[in-house]
């Protein structure tokens, strides 16, 4: 199930909220392992069943480290640890690179073994990442085993981040699995926050998606056009995720969990780096807390630390999909990083910021045609369109038809691109009537947003989730 | 601050709940006319559909098609679209003088299909002319409002290159009777010869191309000066508006011509529907109060319909004329009824049968291909002219 679909927004999520409030607090983590394993069986009603697997794997393994550590027996906690993770990697390895690892070794070798053509499970990347995470942090004493199985069953399959993120780790929810508060502060401040995301998909992120869906099918563009394809695609994967992680986020207030913040305005970075811990902020600090740092991160000098820079990066493209471009795409970022590393960043903090902008929007967009275009011969052909080998002319008329149609839509997209404190402080003489107005203009707003999102959901059959592949 | 999170709690919850509630509440609708297509019904609940995710997709299916006011959110929709200058519309380009028009961009075309469709006339054509003289075989291809009508298009609109695609027909058709009516087209684009909000052209446009016709087969025609225009309604809302839902969209009128004091073209004529229904005149009144007003002419699209010109014509002419068509044809047949004995339109869509064996069973004398360029190199029904049944 997707939060912009009928079926969620009309029946779902109206029925568990009713039953969630009149149920007393002592069932309500219940509720919600039932609702989200409805939830995700909705649409993979077989698949579920690998999701209770994980679930009771790594809660007994959690429960195992502890045991073993308490008993200073910290060689067979490690070895759970190692087992663990080997379980839970194989799941994702099974079902996500096998077929991708038989194609390539069919295309070296020619040696014909046929696919095994698994569809993937929703979400498994998330949620695997997510488990591997608590039986680290248990066994480096970070969190204490989770003794509650339903409370574990709860955290697993919270169907707020199930499958698409944020990569909530436990020990960030821990506490809030066995005690929180429901009050109408923080189920006024989800609300509001699931409707922001829910307009950011179907308003922004659905709209800009059709403008790169058309560029992307056309044969013979200007170059013009091809840039113009690269910034609807750059807009729409932005709009479309990070809406898709306000929901979560609101959708998790709404039930008393704080999640942490998935994306910080990356649009507005003045340096690759910076981009990087703007986006997908969660994935970001998953990689740094249990990859980049185990390996000696910059600990361990500067040969070590690029080698650790395009371990992680290489991993991180892979994580997003089984197919080379996004392989690509992750050594794209890890030699950008490495070179911002090496002696880019000090030209970079030198030089007039907007200049910063320019260099690392440019690049973004060009790292964006690399995730979208998994057929390298496809990539390779638009890649050449954007610097004007075998493109029709530098401008021509698709490109300015395109343009026109869609400028208030790019307008409005760059507008919600930029942090608006930053503008709002320039231009607002007194705060605090800002608030008094703000106080009416949030209700309002709501209803609104709401409504026009509602009115584009029932117009648009067009409503693909970009981040379901993976 | 504190009421702000009341009356946001009690907004969200009252408008999920009315959204949902309301749906639930009203009755199902069984039919869209604006999309021409039966709404979803409640999915079946079976551990099966379940298992298949059939009743989890039936269920947002009906959800989709029978939420409330499903109509009005895409109104709102192509209202706020319009308002950010925004000319491409659920399918269709918003254009000038309240003219919508059909968006047919070069990808849309499927090169091998229209390959083959020209090669299923050719053939058809090819065979034919063992028993019809070659220029008693004829292509009438019509082009779409957005190529006559550029001007209206919003600027730099993309459309495929369909006079390309005429050319090709043209040529791979030289030795028959290519009626190009392109140039008689653009030459009156100033005037109503195509419907603004449906994608047809109105009595007007056909008439140029039946001048077009008459010239080439070497039937006579009134000049239009001294027609009598009858209109029968203003309030049509085509396929067009069907897909934009444009709430202060143009409104089109539908009318058919009367030759000096006359019964219009096309009211004296016995018209058999698939060898079952009778209609007198080639017109169906009852469609004028529908959606689709459009059907007003011979009440839509059929396998095959028989025109007889009955004891009203000018006197016999020995001709019966075979009609390859699609919805075009239903605005052009009219004007022409009186010229042969017998019209005999056979659209492919719902026709399946032997075209060849077809020919001398009805002893066809001259054959007229109609259709609309957009619907030839999509149709995927050509083919059935050269199957053998």
């Amino acid at each position: 199930m997707v939060f912009s679909s009928f079926v969620f927004l009309m029946v779902f999520l109206p029925l568990v909220l009713l039953v969630y409030y009149i149920c007393p607090s002592k069932i309500r983590n219940f509720i919600l392992m039932a609702a989200s394993l409805i939830f995700y069986a909705w649409g993979e009603p077989v698949y579920v069943l690998i999701m209770l697997f994980s679930t009771v794997f790594d809660y007994t393994n959690g429960r195992l480290i502890e045991r073993f550590k308490k008993k200073e027996n910290l060689g067979i906690a490690k070895a759970v640890l190692v087992f663990d993770l080997f379980g839970n990697l194989a799941i994702l390895g099974f079902f996500k690179y096998a077929d991708f690892v038989i194609g390539n070794i069919n295309s070296i070798t020619g040696a014909g073994i046929s696919l095994l053509n698994i569809a993937l499970p929703i979400g498994i990347s998330f949620y695997t990442f997510q488990t591997m995470s608590y039986t680290i942090d248990v066994y480096r004493g970070e969190v204490a085993a989770q003794r509650n199985i339903l409370d574990f069953a709860t955290y697993v399959t919270l169907f707020p981040q199930l499958i698409a993120g944020p990569i909530v780790q436990y020990k960030t929810v821990a506490k809030e699995l066995s005690k929180r508060k429901n009050t109408m502060e923080d189920f006024a401040q989800g609300a509001f926050r699931f409707t922001v995301g829910l307009a950011k998909k179907v308003l922004l992120a659905n709209q800009i998606g059709s403008l790169w869906d058309s560029i992307s099918a056309m044969n013979g563009i200007s170059v013009a056009t091809a840039w113009l394809g690269a910034v609807a695609y750059s807009f729409q994967i932005y709009f479309d995720f990070s809406g898709y992680s306000d929901m979560a986020i609101g959708l998790g207030r709404m039930f008393g969990f704080y999640f942490l913040e998935n994306f910080n305005f990356p649009y507005m970075s003045a340096t690759i780096t910076e981009f990087w811990r703007r986006w997908h902020i969660s994935l970001s600090s998953w990689f740094k807390e249990y990859v980049y740092i185990p390996l000696g991160g910059n600990r361990k000098g500067m040969k070590r630390q690029i080698f650790n820079i395009m371990v992680v990066w290489m991993l991180t493209g892979l994580w997003h999909g089984a197919n080379w471009n996004f392989v690509l795409w992750g050594l794209y970022y890890g030699i950008l990083l490495m070179l911002e590393k090496l002696f880019l960043m000090k030209w970079l903090e030198k030089i007039p910021k907007w200049i910063g902008h320019v260099y690392s929007m440019v690049l973004v967009a060009v790292g964006w045609v690399i995730f979208a275009q998994t057929d390298i011969g496809m990539l390779g052909k638009y890649l050449k369109s954007m610097v004007g080998v075998g493109a029709v002319s530098v401008v021509d008329g698709d490109f300015f038809y395109l343009l026109s149609t869609n400028a208030v839509l790019l307008a409005a997209l760059v507008i919600c691109s930029i942090d608006h404190r930053v503008w709002l402080g320039k231009i607002a003489w007194k705060m605090d009537r800002l608030e008094k107005v703000w106080a009416v203009g949030k209700p309002v707003t709501l209803v609104l947003l709401l409504t026009v999102s509602f009115a584009f959901l029932v117009g648009d059959s067009y409503n693909p989730f970009l981040y379901f592949r993976f | 601050m504190k009421k702000t999170k009341y009356m946001i709690t009690v907004l969200f919850i009252v408008f999920i709940a009315a959204v949902s509630g309301i749906s639930f509440l009203m009755p199902d609708r069984k039919f869209s006319p604006n999309e021409n297509r039966y709404l979803s019904e409640p999915p079946k609940l079976s551990v099966d559909n379940i298992l298949s995710t059939d009743f989890q997709d039936g269920l947002e299916e009906y959800l989709r098609d029978q939420i409330c006011f499903r109509d009005e959110w895409i109104t709102v929709k192509t209202g706020i679209q319009k308002a950010c200058g925004d000319t491409d519309i659920g399918g269709a380009y918003v254009g000038a003088d309240g003219y919508d028009f059909e968006k047919i961009t070069p990808e849309d075309v499927d090169e091998k299909l229209v390959a083959r469709n020209i090669k299923a006339v050719t053939e058809f054509f090819d065979s034919a002319s063992e028993t019809i003289e070659k220029d008693r075989l004829s292509f009438l291809l019509v082009p779409t409002s957005g190529f006559v009508m550029s001007g209206k298009l919003p600027r730099n609109a993309r459309l495929f290159n369909q006079s390309a695609y005429i050319g090709r027909v043209e040529k791979a058709l030289e030795d028959y009777q290519f009626i190009d009516v392109r140039r008689e087209l653009l030459a009156h684009n100033k005037e109503y010869i195509y419907y603004k909000t449906d994608h047809h052209w109105t009595m007007d446009g056909a008439y140029l191309a039946y001048k077009k016709w008459c010239e080439a087969t070497g039937n006579l025609y009134e000049d239009k000066d001294i027609l009598e225009k009858n209109v029968l309604c203003s309030d049509f809302k085509g396929s067009l508006y069907s897909k934009i839902l444009d709430a202060d969209s143009a409104a089109d009128s539908i009318w058919t011509y009367s030759p000096n004091g006359h019964a219009p073209y096309g009211a004296h004529c016995k018209v058999i529907i698939d060898n079952k229904t009778t209609m007198e005149g080639c017109f169906d009144n009852s469609k004028l109060k529908e959606k689709d007003k459009y059907a007003y002419f011979f009440g839509g699209n059929y396998g095959e319909v028989h025109i007889s010109s009955g004891p009203d014509r000018k006197s016999e002419t020995k001709k019966n004329l075979l009609v390859v068509k699609d919805s075009f044809a239903n605005t052009f047949v009219p004007l022409i009824t009186m010229d042969y004995d017998n019209i005999y339109m056979v659209d492919l869509r719902y026709y399946n049968g032997d075209m060849k064996a077809y020919l001398s069973e009805k002893q066809i004398s001259d054959v007229l291909v109609l259709y609309n360029i957009s619907n030839f190199i999509s149709d995927r029904n050509l083919h059935k002219l050269t199957k053998k049944f």
